[in-house]
């Protein structure tokens, strides 16, 4: 795929719309905890596959650099991942404490734990890359 | 790595823009590639070097 900063900005921007719809849909027509975990699967697919279609419309050298980025944040959001387990099981399940975003009603149903799960797993991440990309930025502009 | 980017685009007259649009990638990038911050693949260095009309050996070396 060659580089195209309107094909990113289209593909980018999609997915910022999809999460304000996602969380206007939240608000207002506040879903039955059976559905939400759905709808919520189905917006991180779609997000997904939009933003990884956002980055093949990158230049090879940016592409680089978003690489760098998530090799440097992905351990950045493990480690964040590792304290934020070690501060919710100090006193009950993080699981269901995390899964809570739903509703309270627990125990949980197998698949709220899963996106839960999922979630927990890839959005520190997620941040960790953003925050390397900062750290990268602000390097760059510093040389 | 060193190259004669900037040489050889100020002997065309060209900006950093205008060459980033000839080979298709973003300024600041071209921008990275021209400081030697950045390395070009071997098809992205074809590709800058068949823009100027010269050999790859001739932008890519000890400028």
């Amino acid at each position: 795929m060659t580089y195209s900063p309107k094909g990113r900005w289209i593909a980018g921007g999609t997915v910022f719309l999809l999460m304000a719809i996602f969380a206007l849909y939240v608000r207002t027509a506040r879903p039955s905890p059976d559905i939400l975990p759905w709808v919520g699967g189905a917006f991180i697919v779609v997000a997904f596959a939009l933003s990884f279609r956002a980055y093949f419309y990158l230049d090879e050298i940016q592409q680089g650099e978003r690489m760098r980025a998530f090799y440097y944040g992905a351990p950045i959001g493990i480690a964040f991942s590792g304290l934020l387990t070690f501060y919710l099981t100090a006193n009950q399940p993080f699981l269901d404490v995390l899964a809570d975003i739903f509703h309270h009603h627990r125990p949980h149903k197998p698949f709220e734990y899963f996106v839960t799960g999922m979630m927990f797993i890839m959005l520190p991440q997620l941040v960790g890359n953003f925050v390397a990309r900062t750290f990268m930025a602000l390097a760059k502009r510093s040389a | 790595m060193k190259n004669r980017i900037k040489v050889l685009r100020a002997e065309r007259d060209w900006s950093q823009a205008e060459l980033a649009e000839r080979i298709n990638i973003a300024r600041q990038s071209l921008n990275a590639i021209e400081n030697g911050k950045a390395d070009p693949s071997l098809p992205l260095g074809m590709r800058i070097a068949k823009v100027f009309g010269v050999r790859v050996e001739d932008v890519f070396g000890e400028a």
